[in-house]
Order: C-alpha cells, then sequence, then structure tokens
C-alpha cells in the first residue's frame, strides 16, 4: 500500500528533497505519506529531515535584506544606464527590438490615435510621479514587493513603446 | 483587472528603451538576487556588485528576451546571478570561518548579536567550502525556494543532474555543519 516505496527510497527521496513532502514530485510525495503511516523508522527520518531544513532555515546567511539596501541597488544600476545606453545598439537596431515587442499589437487607427492620447498623458502624469520617488518610498515598495507601481503609471508605461512601434507598420 | 503587469510586459517595455519599467522589474526581484548572490558569494559586498551587474545585462539584453519560450525571466535572472558569482568566486577568497567569527562584535551586547549570527555564519561557511555547483543548487533549492525543475533550468542541467547534485550538496552539508562541531544538532544531523 506504500506504491513500492521502501525506507530506502525515503531516505534518499528525503536528501534529494528535503522533509517538506509538498515539495516533492506529487506521487513520490503520496508514496511517502503512505509508507509513513506504517514505518515509524521512516517518520524519525522525516523528523531529523524537517529539523535540519529548520535549522538551515533559521540561520540563513542572507535572511534579511535591507529595504535600504536594495534601493541602493536600483539607484545605481539606473545611473547606469545612460552610460551603457549606447550598448544597446544603434537606432536601426532598437527600432528592431521595438518591432519584436509590438508585433502582436493590431490596433486600429481610431483606437491607436485615443489610446496614444491616454498613454501619453498618463506617461506624463507617471513619469512626473516616478521620478519623484523617494528612497524612503521606493524601500517600501520593495519591502512590500508585488505591488510597485499601480495602474494607470504603469498602464502608460507598458503601453508607450507598443504605440510607438505601431505608427511606422 | 490586474494591476501589476507580468515580467514579460515589463522586458518588452525595458527591451524598447523604458527605463521606469526596468525600475519596476528591479524593485520587484532585487532582493531575491541580492540573497541569491550573498549566500553564493559569501559576501554582501560582492553580492551588491553582482545585483548590480545582473541588471544591467537586464536592461542591455532584454531585447534578447523571448517571452513565448517556457522559460521565465525569473530562471534567466538568476542564472545570471549565478554564473556572475561562479566566475567570480575565486576572485576575491570567502572569509575563512574563524576570521568571520572574529568579525562579529564581542562587545557586552554583541554577545547576543554572536548567538544569533553563529548559525548563520557557520552555514555560510559550510555553503563557501561546498563545490560550486553544489552550492548553487542548494541555494536556490533550499533557500531561494526554487523547484527542483526550476533550479535544474536555471543551472541549464537535466532533472536527474539536479537531483544528484542536491543530494551532494544536502550530505556535504551535513557533514561540514557537524565538522563545526555543532553538537547541539547531533539529534538533527
Amino acid at each position: 500500500m506504500n506504491h513500492g516505496m521502501t525506507s530506502e527510497d525515503f531516505v534518499l527521496a528525503l536528501e534529494r528533497y528535503g522533509g517538506n513532502l509538498s515539495r516533492w514530485p506529487r506521487e513520490l510525495g503520496e508514496a511517502a505519506r503512505a509508507l509513513l503511516v506504517q514505518s515509524p523508522a521512516s517518520g524519525a527520518a522525516l523528523d531529523h529531515a524537517r529539523a535540519f531544513d529548520a535549522y538551515l532555515r533559521a540561520n540563513d546567511p542572507a535572511a534579511a535584506i535591507e529595504p535600504e539596501r536594495c534601493v541602493k541597488i536600483i539607484r545605481r544600476v539606473m545611473a547606469q544606464t545612460h552610460t551603457v545606453s549606447d550598448d544597446r545598439g544603434s537606432s536601426v537596431w532598437r527600432w528592431r527590438s521595438l518591432a519584436c515587442v509590438a508585433a502582436p499589437v493590431r490596433v486600429s487607427a481610431l483606437r491607436f490615435a485615443a489610446t496614444a492620447l491616454t498613454a501619453a498623458t498618463l506617461g506624463v502624469l507617471a513619469g512626473r510621479g516616478l521620478t519623484q520617488v523617494t528612497d524612503g518610498e521606493m524601500g517600501a515598495i520593495v519591502a512590500n514587493s508585488g505591488v510597485v507601481v499601480t495602474t494607470a503609471g504603469l498602464a502608460a508605461l507598458l503601453h508607450q513603446p507598443q504605440l510607438m512601434l505601431a505608427e511606422p507598420q | 483587472m490586474g494591476d501589476d503587469p507580468s515580467d514579460d510586459s515589463l522586458l518588452g517595455a525595458v527591451a524598447a528603451g523604458d527605463k521606469r519599467a526596468l525600475e519596476v522589474l528591479m524593485a520587484r526581484h532585487v532582493a531575491g538576487v541580492l540573497a541569491l548572490a550573498q549566500r553564493m558569494t559569501g559576501s554582501a559586498d560582492d553580492a551588491d556588485e553582482v545585483a548590480q551587474e545582473a541588471f544591467l545585462r537586464v536592461w542591455k539584453s532584454a531585447y534578447r528576451w523571448q517571452p513565448e519560450g517556457t522559460a521565465r525571466f525569473s530562471t534567466w535572472l538568476y542564472r545570471v546571478v549565478v554564473n556572475l558569482c561562479l566566475d567570480r568566486r575565486r576572485k576575491k577568497s570567502m572569509l575563512p570561518l574563524e576570521d568571520a567569527l572574529e568579525a562579529v562584535d564581542m562587545a557586552p551586547c554583541g554577545l547576543d548579536v554572536l548567538a544569533s549570527r553563529e548559525g548563520s555564519v557557520l552555514v555560510a561557511a559550510a555553503l563557501a567550502e561546498l563545490p560550486p555547483r553544489q552550492r548553487a543548487a542548494v541555494c536556490l533549492y533550499y533557500f531561494a525556494g526554487k523547484s527542483a525543475p526550476e533550479a535544474a533550468q536555471v543551472l541549464s542541467l537535466s532533472a536527474s543532474a539536479m537531483e544528484s547534485l542536491l543530494v551532494r550538496g544536502r550530505r556535504a552539508l551535513k557533514k561540514k555543519l557537524m565538522g563545526r562541531g555543532i553538537n547541539k544538532l547531533g539529534d538533527v544531523l
């Protein structure tokens, strides 16, 4: 009833995937659970593996990355984008890359015009807002990772290049 | 309507030269990148440099990204980070364990700091002694929370090769921690 998993298989899988059975491949995890019902020795091995995992988690050498440090890196990279811009290629190459981005975009002229106007307006607003983000605010952004800049600002950011591309087609 | 754009959408904007999109992409991934680089190199300064270089590569190479592919942006980013860490692994040698422990402040309240930091210093030292690929596998799977298939993608390895690295890495890490005389973990290890 253990789907063929032996105690030896179980110990090897523990060494391979650790003590969190939910991270194991699904079938292996099911076989392990079946084995655990009838094998106290396997249960002890699982406890040991979990304790080791917990020790590693508790002593992670990079457990806390301060938001201020993240902000510092972002600022440094942003400062360097000016100097590496030329490495990104000629204007022709830039147009090619832009074309790749815009390839799936098919908009009617009317929709294009309306969206372009909206995006341009939002882009100006978003640009003004983003350039005024302080270190503290960026720290909060990073700390809440995932929610970075919302709705209008990002929509404008994301649609501007596509619209720029659509024009010459 | 989702407010958060996907990484692929942001990368498309970055490819088109949009610096604000790069800023957003960095804010999303910088903590994970720094953590991975710090575990891999054992040095906060090196980790900062690696993170900086990795994101500059994103800026320069975003136009090459193929969003239709099966790989996720984070896989590509982590691969860049791991490669940068491996490239510089011996440029600046890792701090020996004894020196690292001495570096901890021994002033009165520093004893508490020592107690809380000793474990992470020991783990960092043990990680530093692993062969680079094993270290990368352990860091990605056990610390960065990548699944085994994702970690295999990052390292451009087959699933079986990744599993083998994980087994050897975990065994070696245990052995090295035991070698550090962590008696309180006798039961655990």
